[in-house]
């Protein structure tokens, strides 16, 4: 019963101690974080989207390409695509599974991103590496081969 | 005055204050970090020339149909053969299009193979196919089709 009735709190000094030991001890645990909080994870999101807005508009292109096919002649076309992703370069694999045309972009820390066209590799298989350092990006298309 | 002075409560208020605005700015820069990104890797599917090389294909065609109609037309009234006729009206409408084109900064060429019927004879109403070379560069996107076929007896 006494320690309720005793209404004297700690010294204005062992509290200042005790409170500023709390407060380093909180801002180590966020500063020993941030960079995982801040700049790993922002940036894992911002590679997702990059990757997958890079494979739809290689996507994008090849389904535009596949619309003008010439009978007799072909198509050359070069496109740009940005040097990196994230902080890191990429590579862009077409490939083919079955009957659909697969646009796979690949960070070089192993982060995947693949996009598909069903159905069009039967009629215009592209298989192909780009990597985006390289300066010139292009697609061919030659009816005659 | 003197005692809104030295009124010294209120320092949480202050101090909330000072951290929301610090998490603010936070908020501030990742939401202006994740608009930047992402912004401009879409771009080539716009810049790639579909309608450009479409229109010049179904141009073609439209034309080399009313071409044909109206070299029958002034056959009727002319000496001339019909497949000589024929090159003078497509060589003016193909130069129409190169200036159109160039006008855009795009290089377009329209070149006419041959004349061609099924039956052999060219120089009537029988022409039926017409082979035109069509090639299109805009510095990015070179598209050529040698012979494009085209059918004229509808």
């Amino acid at each position: 019963m006494k320690m309720l009735k005793d209404e004297s709190g700690s010294s204005l000094l062992f509290e200042y101690i005790l409170f500023s030991l709390i407060c380093i001890g909180f801002f180590m645990v966020v500063s020993i974080n941030s960079n995982e909080i801040f700049i790993q994870r922002p940036n894992e999101v911002v590679m997702e989207d990059e990757m997958s807005d890079i494979g739809n508009m290689m996507s994008t292109l090849i389904t535009d390409i596949y619309l003008i096919l010439p009978d007799n002649g072909k198509i050359e076309t070069e496109y740009r695509i940005p040097e990196k992703v994230g902080k890191e370069t990429y590579i862009i694999n077409a490939d083919i599974a079955y009957t659909d045309q697969i646009i796979e972009v690949v960070s070089s820390s192993g982060k995947t991103v693949r996009v598909t066209i069903g159905g069009i590799a039967t009629t215009m298989p592209i298989n192909g590496t780009v990597s985006s350092s390289s300066t010139y990006h292009m697609i061919s298309y030659d009816s005659t081969r | 005055m003197e005692s809104m002075k030295d009124n010294t409560n209120g320092q949480w208020i202050i101090l909330s204050g000072l951290v929301i605005s610090l998490i603010l700015i936070g908020l501030a820069t990742l939401a202006n970090q994740a608009v930047i990104a992402g912004y401009h890797s879409s771009n080539a599917a716009l810049e790639f020339p579909k309608e450009s090389i479409r229109e010049l294909n179904s141009h073609t065609r439209d034309n080399a149909r009313i071409i044909k109609d109206l070299t029958l037309h002034i056959n009727s009234t002319s000496n001339d053969t019909v497949p000589f006729i024929y090159e003078g009206l497509f060589k003016n409408y193909s130069e129409q299009i190169e200036g159109l084109y160039a006008l855009h900064g795009e290089t377009a060429d329209l070149t006419l193979v041959s004349v061609n019927s099924t039956n052999g004879t060219v120089n009537t109403s029988d022409i039926d196919m017409i082979f035109v070379n069509i090639t299109y560069f805009d510095g990015n996107t070179y598209y050529s089709s040698r012979p494009e076929i085209i059918e004229v007896n509808e």
